[in-house]
């Protein structure tokens, strides 16, 4: 066996694995017309969830529009300051989460015609000062990264506080660590019908209007969507839509207002996991972490294995020059960079233009970026094994790959065996950022809990004691492991 | 012996590390059935030019001829080679992962010289000859350095090489466990094997060895039968070492 036979053999597994997974995405494809939305649904009453499910204004109007122009609609939920970038690259066809017209966004995607107007508000602490936007110089102000409030704050008031969504800011607010928030006015008046603690100032900031955002190339689209929301229109049937989802939230609303408040720990749990199903939001985003978690630690174990032979090799014979130069290149890119970045450009740069389920995306992502670590803490412990046991290989016949890897391989993973858990527990916990590529994993689970009930403290626990259980498990497993290993001493 | 072909021919060998000459200029030739032991003092070059002999090092110039042709620097074909070439090491280099059995076991297999079953009968009956068959099963951290240095030349053999080189096999053990080492590789010239020496045990040398080569200063500076090299040698640096080592 050589080197080559080797790398044929991990691609032709890396090709099995991910196969698999892709075959699945597939068959989701064959159905013919889809079109993809993406919203950031923790915007009520333009899009939110219930029952798991992403409901609002905007998902009403588009699957209408798709409806009757024989679309199939995929609902997708991103972070309100990526879904511009997801439709500009075309992941997406169109973005519709209460998206304001400006210029720059004007740029790089096609507006539709606005279907409403809407405008910007000031939301306060009940006790607060503020009485005007003239007020607001030199105040702690909270926005949504990314909105049309973020924008006019920046440029007209001063450099405001970013969160990824509007009920964050509230929650910031009702807490005291902000001043006021500037939040769109339709949902800000349903953040404030569910907080004791804050209030809207009745004079709005900004007014402006709502659009849907679609690809600069699918002038088809545009066509399709601006004639039938004409035909909407007249038929009076956005108007409808708005009605019956501002009532539905207010509903909403009382229902909880019903109940009071929560004083004690059960009641709290009851809100944040019973009702409405919400420990769904865990056991699927637990679900999600783990598979991307186990997927990307075979990814980097054996893209690690793979750079540490040839770099080791490169060092010990003086051959695979070329090969040790790419490796080398890969380690410090991928060590040089954040893996949040790296995250973002795969999913929009990389595989902008291909439909490759997410689960994948994140596993490549992550799979690529753990290989770096990996290969360096396989090269330490190859480099801690005795130079002897090499010449031991090779002077009984053994080639140098047989050598390596009957040889020193079982040696140095037995070394490495504490750093590379450690590796894997940091991994775990890396992919909690999956939630920029809009993927539902353990975190953005909770954060779209804490979304729908306020409660930072509860379901951020749950959360918390998630990840630490698997942990601890995943130490205890390790501890075995390194006791089985050890058993030649 | 005298007609016996030629195993090695080594050809002014020179092996250079950055500014430091190993090995000036060697040349030497072993013959089947041989047991060469190379002497000399502290770095001379004498494991150098052992470790050249089977290209764990890559001479800087110079030939080696193996069987009268140069061995192709391939690797495949120098792994060939080296399953015809067993070396046994100051340190033994026992493969700690693995039991007695499969440190014996594993190259012959591996190599495909021997198959499974073979193979592992192979491994039984050296171990059974050196003592050891109660320590197949075991690990290389349950043995003594005695033990350890043993398994190794029966690791060598069990691949059937036609010639063992033993760099040093004895220095790294303790004054009682040298003994049952020197007392197997006697054993083995005894029974023919071509054995090429680097050692320190002048006497065991004397009393074993068909040939023995001096080296100094990376050049092979005497050579001949253990009396003509230790007694009546003409060279003063050659002389002078054996009076030290002989009459302390």
């Amino acid at each position: 066996m050589n080197i080559k036979l080797i790398l044929g053999t991990l691609c032709i597994t890396a090709l099995t694995v991910f196969g698999n997974v892709s075959k699945a995405v597939n068959v989701e494809e064959a159905q013919t017309k889809t079109l993809r939305m993406v919203t950031e649904a923790t915007f009520p009453p333009y899009e939110y969830r219930e029952n798991g499910r992403i409901i609002g204004i905007d998902p009403d109007v588009v699957r209408e529009i798709a409806r009757r122009n024989g679309y199939a609609l995929v609902i997708e939920d991103m972070p309100f300051n990526s879904i511009i970038a997801a439709v500009q690259s075309g992941k997406a066809d169109i973005a519709a989460s209460g998206i304001t017209i400006t210029e720059d966004r004007k740029k790089i995607v096609n507006f539709s015609d606005p279907y409403i107007t809407a405008g910007q508000s000031i939301i306060i602490s009940k006790n607060s000062t503020i009485k005007s936007a003239a007020d607001l110089k030199g105040k702690r102000i909270g926005v949504q990264s990314g909105t049309t409030g973020d924008i006019y704050v920046a440029e007209n008031i001063g450099e405001p506080e970013r969160f990824d969504n509007a009920a964050l800011v509230c929650a910031a607010i009702s807490s005291g660590r902000l001043d006021a928030g500037v939040v769109d006015t339709a949902p800000a008046k349903e953040f404030v019908k569910r907080s004791e603690d804050i209030k809207m100032l009745p004079e709005p900031l900004t007014s402006e209007e709502y659009a849907f955002a679609i690809n600069k190339n699918r002038t088809d689209l545009l066509e399709m969507i601006n004639t039938t929301l004409v035909e909407m229109k007249d038929e009076g049937l956005i108007k409808h839509i708005v009605a019956k989802h501002e009532k539905n939230v207010t509903k909403d609303t009382e229902e909880i207002k019903e109940t009071g408040f929560w004083a004690d720990f059960k009641d709290d749990f009851h809100t944040n996991f019973v009702d409405d199903d919400r420990y769904l939001y865990l056991l699927n985003g637990f679900v999600k972490t783990i598979e991307i978690s186990a997927g990307a630690v075979v990814l980097g174990i054996m893209i690690g294995f793979l750079v540490a032979v040839i770099r080791s090799a490169a060092d010990q014979t003086g051959k695979l020059k070329i090969a040790n130069l790419i490796c080398k290149f890969y380690l410090t890119v991928i060590r040089g960079t954040p893996v949040v970045v790296q995250l973002l450009i795969i999913y929009f740069v990389i595989f902008g233009s291909v439909d490759i389920n997410k689960v994948v995306i994140a596993i490549i992502a992550f799979g690529l970026n753990s290989g770096a670590y990996v290969a360096e803490i396989i090269r330490s412990g190859i480099m801690s094994i005795d130079k002897g046991q090499l010449e031991a290989g090779r002077s009984l016949g053994l080639s140098y790959p047989k050598t390596m890897i009957l040889i020193i391989l079982p040696q140095a993973f037995k070394n490495v065996l504490p750093a590379l858990g450690n590796e894997f527990i940091v991994l775990l916990k890396e992919t909690s950022i999956s939630g920029y590529i809009a993927l539902e994993d353990l975190t953005k689970g909770g954060d779209i809990i804490r979304g729908q009930t306020y409660n930072a403290f509860v379901p951020l626990m749950a959360v918390a004691i998630i990840y630490l259980t698997v942990v601890i498990f995943l130490s205890k497993l390790l501890t075995l492991l390194e006791k089985r290993l050890k058993r030649n001493e | 012996m005298e007609n016996n072909p030629v195993i090695f021919e080594v050809k002014n060998l020179v092996k250079k590390y950055a500014k430091v000459h190993a090995v000036n200029g060697a040349s030497a030739a072993i013959k089947k059935g041989e047991a060469v032991f190379i002497v000399g003092p502290s770095g001379s070059g004498k494991s150098t030019f052992l470790r050249c002999l089977n290209k764990l090092e890559h001479p800087t110039s110079g030939e080696i001829l193996f069987h009268g042709k140069k061995v192709s620097d391939n690797p495949r074909a120098e792994n060939h080679f080296r399953e015809n070439v067993g070396m046994v090491f100051q340190h033994f280099n026992l493969f700690p992962h693995l039991t007695i059995k499969e440190n014996i076991t594993l190259a012959p297999i591996q190599t495909k010289r021997l198959t499974k079953a073979e193979a592992s009968a192979v491994a039984d009956e050296l171990l059974a000859r050196i003592g050891l068959a109660d320590k197949a099963d075991a690990y290389p951290l349950q043995l003594s350095g005695g033990q350890k240095q043993r398994v190794a030349i029966i690791r060598a053999l069990a691949m059937k090489p036609e010639v063992i080189l033993f760099d040093e096999p004895t220095s790294a053990l303790d004054p009682e466990m040298v003994g049952e080492v020197l007392s197997l590789m006697n054993d083995l010239a005894k029974e023919g094997m071509t054995m090429i020496v680097v050692t320190h045990e002048i006497g065991f040398a004397c009393e074993v060895a068909d040939r023995i080569i001096f080296m100094d200063n990376g050049k092979i500076i005497e050579e001949g039968s253990p009396v003509d090299v230790t007694k009546n040698s003409q060279n003063p640096r050659v002389r002078d070492f054996f009076q030290k080592i002989l009459n302390v």
